[in-house]
C-alpha cells in the first residue's frame, strides 16, 4: 500500500527552499543559521505546514511524506541559495576563491607552500568550486530540512488528534 | 526488521556525523599540513556554522569544524538516538511542542543574555545548552520517524 498522498509536494517544497535561501543568504538574516540551522529547519517546517494544509482533516503528515518533502526543501534550497549567492558575488565582485582562502587561512595559519599552490590550481576550475557547494549544501540541507519537516509532522498530527 | 535496519543507519550517520567535525583536525595532526580533504569538510560545514576558532573546542591543536554549540548540538542528537531504544516508553511523555520549546530555552536564553551583556558565556558553557537542543530535536526526529510503525504494532497485537 502507497504510504504517500498524491497531493502535489512541489509548491511547498518550492516554499521551503526559499526560505532556506532568502535566510541563509540575506546578510543580517543569515546569523539565525547559528542556533543549529535554523532556517533550514523552518524551511522543512514551512513545507510540512503548507502541505498539511490541503489535507483532509484529522489526517496528519506521515513520516514518509515528511522525508521526501525535505529532500525535496534541500534539493530547491541549496539550488536557490547557490543561484543567490552567485548573484551577491557577481552584484559586489566577491571572489569566491579570495573568500575560501581567507577563510581557511583563518583556522589553518599560515599556509604550507604546496597547499597555497594547489588551492590556486583550482582558480582554473571556478565551476568546481560550485559544484561541491552544491554537492555538500544539499547533503547538510536535506538532512536538517528532513528534521524540520519529520519534527514539524509529528506536532502538527499531535494538534490534529 | 526493517525498523533495526532504520534505527542502525540512522545511529551510523549520527555517528559518523559526530565524527566528521574532527576529521580536518585529526587529517592535520597525522600528514603535519591541511589538505583538500580538510578544506572539503571544512567548507562543508561552513554553510551550517560560523566556526569562530575562539569559539570552538580544540583537539591535536586545531579548532573543530563547528562550534562548541553545533558540538553541543551534535553531542546531543547523538545521545537521543543511543538512548532511544531504552527510554522510549518510560520518559518524555509532554507533548512535542512542549519538548521543542524547552529544547530551545537553554540556548536562546544563553544567546539573548550573552548578547545582551548579562551573562559572560564561554565554550563550555555554548556546549552544555546545545546538548538539550540536540537532544529534544534528535528525540522529536526519531519518534516521528518510528512513531506509526510503533503504532501499526500495536494495532496488530
Amino acid at each position: 500500500m502507497p504510504m504517500t498522498e498524491n497531493r502535489s509536494k512541489l509548491i511547498p517544497a518550492l516554499m521551503g527552499g526559499s526560505v532556506i535561501a532568502i535566510g541563509s543568504s540575506v546578510p543580517g538574516l543569515n546569523w539565525a543559521n547559528c542556533l543549529c540551522c535554523l532556517w533550514v529547519l523552518v524551511g522543512g517546517g514551512l513545507a510540512v505546514y503548507s502541505y498539511q494544509r490541503g489535507l483532509p482533516k484529522k489526517k496528519g503528515v506521515s513520516p514518509q511524506d515528511a522525508f521526501i518533502l525535505g529532500i525535496m526543501v534541500g534539493l530547491f534550497g541549496t539550488l536557490f541559495d547557490t543561484f543567490l549567492s552567485y548573484l551577491f558575488r557577481e552584484t559586489f565582485g566577491i571572489d569566491t576563491l579570495q573568500q575560501i582562502l581567507s577563510q581557511f587561512k583563518g583556522r589553518w595559519g599560515a599556509f604550507s607552500e604546496e597547499f597555497e599552490t594547489s588551492i590556486k590550481m583550482m582558480e582554473g576550475l571556478g565551476p568546481w568550486i560550485v559544484i561541491w557547494e552544491l554537492i555538500s549544501g544539499f547533503i547538510v540541507n536535506s538532512i536538517f530540512s528532513v528534521i524540520g519537516a519529520l519534527v514539524t509532522a509529528k506536532i502538527l498530527r499531535e494538534k490534529r488528534k | 526488521m526493517k525498523s533495526l535496519v532504520l534505527y542502525f543507519l540512522i545511529l551510523g550517520l549520527g555517528i559518523g556525523w559526530f565524527l566528521a567535525i574532527a576529521v580536518p583536525s585529526w587529517i592535520f595532526h597525522v600528514e603535519g599540513k591541511p589538505s583538500f580533504l580538510c578544506c572539503a569538510i571544512e567548507y562543508g560545514f561552513s554553510s551550517i556554522c560560523h566556526q569562530i576558532p575562539e569559539r570552538s573546542f580544540w583537539i591535536w591543536g586545531h579548532p573543530l569544524a563547528v562550534c562548541a554549540r553545533c558540538t553541543g548540538i551534535y553531542a546531543g542528537f547523538l545521545l537521543a538516538i543511543l538512548l532511544f531504544p531504552f527510554l522510549k516508553r518510560s520518559v518524555f511523555r509532554m507533548s512535542s511542542s512542549t519538548i521543542l520549546i524547552l529544547a530551545f530555552l537553554p540556548s536562546v536564553c544563553e544567546f539573548s543574555s550573552a548578547h545582551g551583556g548579562i551573562l559572560v558565556s564561554n565554550n563550555f558553557i555554548r556546549f552544555l545548552v546545545g546538548i538539550p537542543l540536540g537532544i529534544g530535536l534528535g528525540w522529536l526526529f526519531l519518534t516521528g520517524v518510528f512513531e506509526n510503525k510503533t503504532k501499526r504494532k500495536r494495532q496488530c497485537q
